[in-house]
């Protein structure tokens, strides 16, 4: 959970363009939820480190995801499946970037590999550098959107 | 797939397969980079053991070795060559355990930079953000039977 703002941001720019509310709240719980499982087994649940790379791993976010999905009502279910997994995939994208010395933390063909990757593009604790800058983000996508919805007319009410 | 049909199934049999694949990553990614204490518990099992240390302490500083604290438990561990730091530093390194010593053998190391220690401030906001995304998501999706009662209500 060290740099929900930065995941956050990229999660706002990517749902911003859906018209529909409810669905940008499922995707923008997607992308905060590898970390919070992640956390949530290693300091509520007590588990090992390693227990808890499958919550950052493609083929183990896709079960995470329709486990979650599940509790939503029967209609919503499959688009919540879909924007939580899209949601949680943005954000393991936003991790491939880390650096951490080459040692990688994305198990990206889990359980079929053990293989870890990184891009290593910044370090984690270059994510304080980039609060300001994800801030700037979300507010330069909220005036976009805004005035994009303002040109093309006010958007349909939730039923 | 996503019917109420065997719901409970469904769901149980997820949660299932999630515990599994828990396990099978706990099992198999002890041997791929285990924690310190236990390489220095049993040197010789752990003999040529690739690590990666995360968050690291400098102790001690020598003229051609290092010594460090990791992990919890904490265990202490002789570090090959010049520290990126000085005592009480974090630093994080990857490198090759051996069972004479037992010594690390580096080779990647780096010193945190001073703004590390500004982290609680992006854990702080991070919790932040979870809270706002939680109260949004019930703000759509909450049941709220009070207000479907006044909604429902033909005088209301």
């Amino acid at each position: 959970m060290a740099d929900l703002l930065v995941h956050f941001a990229s999660g706002f720019a990517a749902g911003r363009p859906l018209r529909d509310g409810r669905l940008r709240a499922i995707l923008y719980l997607g992308v905060c939820l590898p970390d919070l499982l992640y956390k949530g087994l290693l300091y509520l649940g007590g588990a090992p480190n390693w227990l808890c790379e499958p919550t950052h791993s493609p083929l183990g976010l896709v079960l995470f995801c329709y486990a979650a999905a599940m509790l939503f009502e029967e209609e919503w279910r499959k688009r919540a499946f879909a924007a939580l997994l899209a949601g949680a995939y943005l954000h393991v994208l936003f991790d491939l970037g880390k650096n951490y010395l080459g040692a990688g933390v994305i198990l990206w063909a889990f359980p079929f590999s053990m293989e870890t990757v990184e891009l290593g593009w910044y370090y984690p604790e270059d994510t304080i550098a980039f609060m300001l800058p994800a801030l700037g983000v979300i507010l330069l996508v909220e005036l976009v959107g805004g005035l994009a919805t303002r040109f093309s007319g006010p958007r349909p009410a939730a039923p | 797939m996503f019917s109420n049909r065997h719901y409970r199934w469904k769901l149980g049999a997820a949660i299932a397969a999630i515990a599994l694949l828990g396990v099978l990553a706990a099992r198999r990614g002890e041997a791929v980079n285990p924690m310190l204490w236990r390489c220095v518990a049993q040197p010789e099992r752990w003999q040529g053991a690739r690590l990666w240390i995360p968050f690291a302490r400098i102790v001690s500083v020598r003229d051609a070795s290092y010594e460090i604290a990791a992990g919890d438990p904490e265990a202490r561990i002789r570090v090959d060559g010049p520290a990126p730091g000085k005592p009480g530093d974090l630093v994080t390194l990857t490198g090759t355990f051996r069972a004479d010593g037992p010594r690390l053998e580096p080779d990647r190391s780096r010193a945190f930079p001073p703004r590390f220690r500004l982290r609680w401030l992006v854990e702080a906001v991070s919790i932040a953000v979870v809270l706002g995304v939680l109260a949004n998501l019930a703000r759509h999706f909450l049941f709220r039977p009070k207000l479907l009662q006044v909604e429902g209500d033909p005088r209301g």
